[in-house]
């Protein structure tokens, strides 16, 4: 078995993440009035190809994706029974910040 | 190759005789099926597809999705050529209580959604994205394992996992060919819901195969309802499949498997989304493997 498959666990020494490459997606997610909105589902959409993994939001309403390849993604917020979504490019090893503004207010909905 | 096909909770004997079916002819395709599953009806020949590109039994037939042609139609959602998922009605039933809704919350306190399968009795497997990532702390700080979730109903109860595995690739690089990872249960969870079988098939093996996806999409039901999806598998490479099977995001770590002559064996681990395909990790020998090693652990 080569060293990528090395099995690893989380029961081992400190296991301190090394930083990742790529740019990076992070941002708030807000109700109509302005108020951050908790546990939103956010997930990535892109001609680049995506981890098809979703964040929720967290009380701040904030979220963030990083280790990402240069092309266009969409941002998709699902809250409710709606959805809101935000275009962007990325470029190589940058950060970008947006901010989606949706039309429920910012008290969030109930965990499953 | 019998090496590299593991046993379900399924039928025991019979399984037995479909490992003897793969071994007996490795080089030719497996007669699979899409799953039966009211009000699913696989896509005809209109549908958008990707351009198969040939390839022989050991050479690489693409090197990464973005070296798939799709036409000069660039779209913006993973969901290809239509939406035709559905909803799976009664998630108590074979195979899809093996699936499990992830809840993960990581140790900078911030959660994700994700989707995993039993492959024994305390064993989940995943997506290495779904037990380690990188810029939020490494391995979480514990996942929520809900197998068959059904809205808010959850006809197995659930399960905390605080032991997670993942191959050195993922953890040290975030290479996309090493994606996967396993949950380790303190309760066997998976006694009751039972779990897959899998396998590390050839390339003739899943060439033009019907694979089955099902899994928790965040955009349906905020990733609390199980829907399926099936397609041809289109690609693959010595780590990945490619396939254009609708996914999205909250579906990474589901498994991809096949129906073949009714045993279900799981051959992949989605793990990404984009306009052009979707993705997996392949089960490859070195991947069943360490699957193995995990769910006796």
């Amino acid at each position: 078995m080569s060293d990528e498959h090395r099995s690893r666990s989380s029961e081992d020494a400190d296991e301190t993440p090394k930083a990742v490459s790529g740019a990076a997606i992070s941002g708030v997610v807000r109700g109509a009035s302005g108020a951050p909105l908790r546990n939103a589902l956010v997930s990535l959409d892109s001609d680049a190809g995506v981890r098809d993994i979703a964040q929720k939001t967290g009380d701040d309403g904030t979220f963030r994706f990083a280790n990402l390849r240069a092309g266009r993604y969409v941002v998709n917020v699902h809250h409710g029974g709606g959805s809101s979504q935000a275009h962007l490019t990325v470029d190589e090893q940058q950060e970008h910040e947006v901010t989606i503004t949706t039309k429920e207010e910012g008290h969030g909905h109930e965990d499953v | 190759m019998n090496e590299h096909l593991s046993r379900s909770s399924e039928e025991p004997r019979a399984a037995a005789v479909f490992e003897k079916a793969i071994v007996a002819e490795p080089a030719q395709p497996l007669a699979t099926a899409v799953e039966d599953v009211p009000g699913y009806q696989k896509p005809g020949q209109g549908t958008a597809r990707l351009r198969v590109i040939a390839g022989d039994e050991k050479g690489i037939l693409v090197r990464d999705a973005a070296d798939v042609a799709f036409g000069n139609r660039l779209l913006m959602e993973s969901v290809i050529g239509g939406d035709d998922r559905v909803a799976i009605r009664d998630t108590r039933q074979l195979p899809w209580r093996f699936i499990c809704a992830l809840r993960m919350h990581m140790r900078d306190g911030s959660d994700f959604v994700g989707t995993g399968w039993f492959i024994g009795e305390k064993t989940v497997m995943t997506a290495g994205h779904c037990v380690f990532v990188h810029d939020h702390g490494g391995f979480p700080e514990r996942i929520e394992v809900i197998p068959g979730l059904d809205r808010t109903f959850r006809p197995f109860g659930s399960a905390v996992g605080r032991r997670f595995r993942a191959p050195q690739g993922w953890i040290d690089n975030a290479d996309t060919n090493v994606d996967y990872g396993a949950i380790q249960l303190d309760t066997p969870l998976g006694r009751r819901t039972g779990f897959f079988a899998f396998g590390a098939l050839s390339d003739a093996q899943l060439r033009e195969t019907d694979a089955n996806i099902s899994g928790y999409p965040g955009d349906r039901d905020q990733a609390s309802r199980q829907y399926f999806h099936a397609r041809t598998i289109q690609q693959t490479n010595p780590t990945r499949l490619f396939y254009d099977i609708d996914t999205f995001g909250g579906q990474s770590g589901s498994p991809i498997f096949l129906n073949v002559s009714g045993r279900r064996v799981a051959v992949g681990i989605h793990t990404t989304g984009g306009s052009r395909s979707n993705s997996g990790t392949r089960i490859t020998a070195d991947v069943f493997n360490n699957m193995n090693t995990w769910r006796n652990e």
